[in-house]
């Protein structure tokens, strides 16, 4: 039950770079993948431009996977590749692979067109393939059968903190003895109809530039991608040619109560989620190495998690460098929770923090930086923090033998 | 690890709403199967469906309005309170930060999608109006149960679709057998949906009159809604305070058939995965099951394939093990369905009936075990297995069993 | 339309929903067996048939087609039942 839960490959496809390495290269220059966008009249979001599936799902067997499924299905290509997993399924005699994926929207676009061409033309030329993909766990189930994944599967939806939750069901799914090895992550696309809810709720940042945590700061940019994380038990995990990159320690969790899409500024529960979280790594706040903020641009909820941090690390905070990365890849919701312990494992593995694009200056209390920051320490952490009031944060560090 | 046991049943059904109504209804055979009033169906060959009729959230409110939260929220959120008010407890009772909240769902709100296109179709999508964007994600369903009653612990949806209601009493389960909640509000709740009957429809798939799992002239499922939540708690402090205590959780097992989005492998190989699954973490032999709820949707190939798997895994002794399909009187409720069935499964090990596979009246040679044919039956099972299967490849099994003190 | 033509375009629509190129579809093969259309996609396959030659075939019609050569017959029967309904 107590188990060692070990990271051992990752997949990342966003707006910031399609692939690990892009995307660590993206991130260290300290480049925004914001940009008006012409698929979305001109809004500014980080989007990822000319999808092409082709190189990691092939040109057959994709036609009825929908924009989430696509994602999530390179995601988790790229991620059993670097996990040595890439050629091994059930059926050739490997240990059954499970999938856990955090999504806000899931294939929102799907389930909207398929209600509106049943409306434009009629209920009896609906597309019955499309119908398949109206359900929330549908990019999980087709990245299942694009790669065989015949273990635990299952979606999370827990808002912006998914992508956190996610890796949490997932280790416990391990933990428990339910499988020996799991993909965990999120996906979020960009859709007409989410961009539109975007705007809708007023969290739109009007210049188009997200400027966590700064006094200046008016919104958030939209994004969209989706990042995957192998996780083996040790034992499993010890069979792969390659050591393990990381190790899940605490995970935290705590829900405000308080309003399904506002920010809880009293910070309770952002507190709560990163005090659990290192209470059960065993760890002090001040042994906390690097900090990935779940900070957008939001101007509550960005307050929300520089109260919640001052509470939590009190004199600490301005020793502990931080990274805010959702000003580089945007707000990706489901995904973003994963997409920040990517940055965080990336960190500890560079032994420094990249910087927060964008940055100009000012962030408050919290020590952010438009340059790499050099960290010294074992510990990174990690926030996921809603304005659904579910907060989660998760402390990982390399993998020791 | 910590045991767990179910002290609360709290049901919105299509044949009425709260325990006792819900469990007469089972074992009487009421079904909830009409013709559809929430929309038209003119354009339909088919017209029947298990909604939920003259439902009224707010008397189960007392923080929000029911007016300001979607439907599926309602159905959830007056499930959750009546889970509360049936294990004798106020939520003011509830130690909020030790207490979580686990929803299954398919479809989460789609009535804001659906009502975002009516608008769009009229008036262009500008015409939308804010707040519906805001409250269409499904993870609100969760966060308004706990809202309404207080609850800081962990707390999201899954959704799982067909199966989902399962997965989350398997969350539930999980969050308090290792420490980190005390309790858990845990069940399944979908919304009657034109989505959902559209595509039905269109793979042929809902039937004309009624639903009649395992027979030979079953034409198909019929398309329902509502809620079902199972308070879960830990046995000590559930027996500390004198609680019923219904039935004990035992295991979730759960596989992924990865073979195709909306039809089960023909081997039924992923079923019986689930239920090997469920079985082993469960600690129990295959020869202990006393009832199985089947998920028995009436679809052709559904109850074929179940069967299979069932036979395969029970051998000889498959025949003698009854197995009822209450979505012959539920319709199928989807993301409610197997918590529905969950609920009627704690029922079945404390009060010693089962209740019956109603319209079966020419068995299907294929499918061949005893379904409990129309009459509830009396056999004070011990250990039930409770199956459901999903649109993409998601199964879930989840193992009950009797408390006794 | 001729019979020819009618299946040449039936055959790249089955080309479309197995993702092959219409050379890859011969007019004899099997739908189910040999080009993997099962029921979902024959639905859709159904719909674009329907959709593309402005006809109505019932489901159970479909189901009893094997091949792309069994379905030509049948939708120039179709075409000709739509174009006399509206003729009259």
């Amino acid at each position: 039950m107590n188990g060692r839960i070990a990271v051992t490959g990752v997949g990342v496809i966003s707006a910031l770079g399609t692939g690990l390495e892009e995307f660590a290269r993206n991130l260290q220059s300290g480049k925004s993948a914001a940009a008006p966008s012409a698929r979305f009249g001109g809004v500014t979001v980080a989007e990822i431009a000319d999808l092409n599936p082709q190189p990691w799902l092939g040109s057959k067997g994709i036609r009825a996977l929908d924009r989430s499924a696509r994602l999530l299905a390179i995601a988790a290509k790229m991620a059993l590749d670097d996990a040595g997993l890439g050629q091994q399924d059930s059926e050739s005699g490997g240990a059954d692979i499970g999938l856990v994926c955090g999504t806000v929207l899931g294939s929102l676009h799907s389930i909207a067109s398929f209600d509106w061409s049943g409306l434009a033309e009629g209920p009896a030329w609906v597309n019955p393939t499309d119908f398949a993909n109206t359900v929330i766990n549908a990019p999980a189930g087709q990245a299942a059968i694009k790669h065989k994944l015949r273990g635990v599967n299952s979606t999370i939806c827990a808002g912006l903190a998914s992508g956190l939750l996610a890796i949490d069901y997932a280790a416990d799914a391990l933990r428990l003895g339910r499988a020996s090895a799991v993909l965990a992550g999120g996906v979020e696309e960009l859709c007409d109809e989410s961009v539109r809810g975007f705007s809708a709720t007023g969290a739109l940042s009007p210049a188009g530039i997200a400027r966590p945590f700064a006094a200046n700061r008016d919104g958030v940019v939209p994004g969209e991608g989706s990042a995957l994380l192998m996780l083996e038990t040790e034992e499993a995990a010890g069979e792969r040619s390659r050591a393990p990159w990381l190790e899940l320690l605490g995970f935290g969790c705590f829900q405000d109560a308080h309003s399904i899409n506002k920010f809880d500024l009293r910070g309770e529960g952002a507190s709560e989620a990163m005090r659990q979280a290192l209470e059960k790594s065993a760890i002090a706040p001040e042994q906390v190495a690097c900090i990935v903020s779940s900070a957008s641009g939001s101007r509550v909820g960005d307050e929300m998690e520089a109260r919640a941090l001052e509470r939590v690390f009190g004199k600490h905070l301005g020793k502990i460098p931080v990274c805010a990365p959702k000003a580089a890849f945007g707000e990706a919701m489901g995904a973003a929770g994963t997409l920040c312990a990517v940055v965080a494992g990336l960190s500890l593995q560079r032994q420094e923090i990249p910087p927060t694009a964008g940055f100009a200056g000012d962030s408050a209390h919290v020590w952010l930086s438009s340059e790499s920051l050099p960290i010294s320490g074992e510990y990174a952490l990690i926030n996921a923090l809603g304005c659904d009031g579910n907060n989660a944060s998760l402390v990982i560090r390399l993998w020791k033998t | 690890m910590t045991r767990v046991v179910v002290t609360g049943i709290g049901v919105v059904t299509p044949i009425g709403s709260g325990r006792e109504t819900f469990w007469n209804g089972l074992l009487g055979g009421v079904s909830g199967i009409r013709r559809v009033t929430s929309f038209d169906t003119s354009a339909y060959r088919v017209h029947n469906g298990a909604e939920v009729l003259g439902f009224d959230a707010q008397p189960y409110l007392r923080r929000l309005t029911a007016a300001m939260i979607g439907r599926t929220s309602q159905l959830a959120v007056a499930a959750g309170r009546m889970a509360l008010f049936d294990a004798g407890l106020e939520a003011e009772q509830l130690d909020g930060r030790r207490t979580g909240v686990s929803i299954g769902t398919t479809s989460g709100e789609p009535l804001y999608v659906e009502a975002y296109n009516n608008i769009r179709k009229v008036d262009g999508a500008d015409a939308v109006p804010d707040e519906m964007m805001a409250r269409y994600p499904c993870h609100v369903i969760p966060v308004h149960i706990a809202m309404e009653l207080g609850i800081h612990g962990p707390c999201l949806t899954i959704p799982t679709a067909c199966a989902a209601g399962n997965y989350a009493i398997g969350y539930g389960f999980d969050l308090i057998r290792t420490g980190r909640a005390d309790m858990m509000l845990s069940g399944g709740a979908d919304a009657f949906s034109r989505i959902t009957y559209m595509g039905f429809a269109r793979l042929g798939a809902i039937a004309p009159d009624l639903c009649q799992p395992f027979d030979k002239d079953r034409k198909g499922m019929v398309p329902g809604e509502g809620a079902a939540i199972l308070l879960l708690e830990r046995l000590d402090k559930a027996q500390e305070r004198n609680a019923t205590i219904y039935a004990e959780v035992r295991g979730l097992g759960v596989s992924c058939d990865a073979h195709h989005m909306t039809a089960p492998h023909p081997s039924g190989e992923g079923a019986m995965r689930a239920m090997t699954a469920a079985m082993k973490e469960s600690n129990i032999a295959r020869e202990e099951v006393d009832y199985i709820s089947a998920h028995g949707t009436g679809t052709i190939t559904n109850d074929r394939v179940e069967s299979l798997a069932v036979s395969a895994l029970f051998g000889s002794r498959a025949a003698r093990i009854p197995m009822s399909s209450i979505k012959s009187m539920l319709g199928h409720t989807m993301g409610a369905a197997s918590a529905m069935e969950a609920a009627a499964c704690c029922l079945a090990l404390s009060t010693g009936w089962v209740p019956p596979t109603i319209n079966l009246e020419k068995p299907d040679p294929e499918c061949g075990l005893d379904y409990v044919p129309n009459e509830a039956r009396r056999i004070y099972p011990r250990i039930v297995l409770n199956n459901a299967y999903a649109f993409g490849g998601n199964n879930a099994s989840l193992c009950l069993a009797r408390h006794e003190d | 339309m001729t019979a020819d033509e009618i299946r040449l375009s039936i055959k790249e629509l089955v080309a479309e929903v197995t993702e092959r190129e219409p050379e890859e579809v011969p007019a004899d093969a099997r739908l189910k067996e040999d080009l993997g259309v099962d029921s979902l996609l024959g639905i859709e396959l159904m719909l674009l048939i329907d959709k593309e030659f402005g006809i109505d075939m019932p489901v159970e019609e479909f189901d009893k087609l094997s091949t792309v050569d069994e379905a030509v017959p049948v939708v120039e029967r179709y075409l000709a039942e739509t174009a006399a309904a509206r003729g009259a």
